[in-house]
């Protein structure tokens, strides 16, 4: 084994209990073996080949999480951590083992496309306006009740048909993700925050936005070309600025 | 006819071949300094958007040969300059050769007169600050068809 690990396969339990955090304090002496039995962490200490991976991890400015729900029940999470010493992220399924991978900033914009599912798409014909919706039924697409779930997406299809008969039909199928990316660093200000939710399709895709209407907020969703997509998920990250803010202050 | 910012410098060492080159003075993340390509070349033939769609699809295997970690965000019909062609417009993600994340934004729209591309590449960490200067660059573009 090469002596700077960029890869450390777990359990989902131990998985778990990394992204909950329980790992990130070395004062409280935990201990992290990898799917295979080695050593991770000892007494809270990192362990070869696994130091630069931990380091990394612990030193950590900013956090994504990307959820993508099939609307039927099933979904998966991916996670994102990066910091000045580089960029680890895992995609989880619904079971089987975690692989956390380590590469340098670079890689993170490519990280996420891929967490993101984000792509080519078509532009479909629009014929009426927004959908409205209550936030509850983007709650419910991402249900792990099967139910639901379905319930919610069938919902969904029958409003959609109002602006995009293409887009309905898919989602009638099921053949739909809803993806939601939650953003969270360490700012001069303190904690900030971002995200972006939308329905991927492969008739196109309905992009969510709200309005403040005069005593609550409205929810929409509307057809959007894949590329504002991408334009809402890096504008949903910290700035360069705040990059080089973490330098100086690691 | 395009409309560069001020500061931006300009090449057009390669009209002969149709090629123009405007490039931001300032170096922006990872010092790289976004730039928009345009390229002007007589078509064989005049072809539909859906042609012309077609022959952009049958390009993306090569580009993402050559390209590190090149991803494909958009490619679908969209309009150009300031009479709105139809156009094809490319959205991609890759890295150069320095390891500067870049987003691409390229529109071709072919015309009797010519095939036309506008290609702007900027940081994909400056995205927020480009992506409203990219759509009104390209909106601005502006045809001059000779006789």
């Amino acid at each position: 084994m090469s002596e700077t690990a960029d890869e450390l396969i777990l359990t989902p339990e131990a998985f778990h209990a990394l992204a909950s955090g329980e790992h990130d304090d070395p004062d409280t002496a935990s201990t992290l073996e990898d799917e295979q039995g080695r050593p991770v962490l000892a007494a809270g200490q990192a362990q070869a080949p696994y130091e630069g991976l931990v380091s990394a991890y612990r030193t950590k400015r900013a956090m994504f999480l990307i959820d993508r729900a099939d609307g039927r029940g099933q979904s998966r999470r991916g996670y994102v951590w990066w910091g000045p010493e580089g960029c680890l992220s895992a995609d989880q399924p619904d079971d089987g083992s975690v692989r956390i991978k380590w590469e340098s900033s670079v890689a993170r914009f490519r990280v996420l496309i891929d967490l993101l599912g984000l792509g080519d798409r078509p532009v479909p014909e629009v014929v009426g306006d927004p959908i409205q919706l209550k936030a509850t039924m983007l709650e419910q697409l991402a249900d792990d009740e099967p139910q639901t779930a379905t319930a919610a997406r069938t919902d969904l299809s029958d409003k959609a048909m109002s602006i995009s008969p293409d887009i309905a039909q898919s989602i009638a199928e099921g053949n739909m993700e809803m993806v939601s990316l939650v953003s969270e660093w360490d700012s001069p200000q303190g904690n900030q925050t971002g995200g972006t939710v939308w329905i991927d399709t492969p008739s196109g895709v309905l992009l969510h936005s709200t309005e403040r209407a005069l005593l609550r907020q409205r929810h929409l969703l509307e057809p959007a070309p894949s590329w504002l997509l991408w334009s809402r998920a890096v504008e949903a990250l910290p700035s360069p600025d705040i990059f080089d803010w973490w330098n100086e202050t690691s | 006819m395009l409309r560069t910012p001020p500061t931006w410098s300009f090449d057009s060492s390669g009209a002969d071949e149709g090629v123009f080159v405007a490039l931001d003075e300032d170096g922006w993340a990872g010092g790289f300094r976004p730039n928009i390509l345009v390229t002007q070349a007589a078509p064989e033939e005049v072809l539909s958007l859906d042609h012309l769609l077609e022959t952009q699809r049958g390009l993306e295997s090569e580009l993402e040969s050559q390209m590190t970690d090149y991803r494909l965000l958009y490619l679908w019909g969209d309009r150009l300059g300031t009479d709105d062609s139809q156009a094809v417009r490319r959205t991609a993600s890759y890295t150069n050769h320095d390891g500067v994340p870049l987003t691409l934004n390229q529109w071709i729209a072919r015309r009797i007169a010519a095939e036309v591309s506008f290609t702007l590449t900027f940081p994909t960490a400056d995205l927020p600050v480009w992506s409203d200067a990219a759509l009104m660059l390209a909106a601005g573009l502006a045809w001059k068809d000779r006789g």
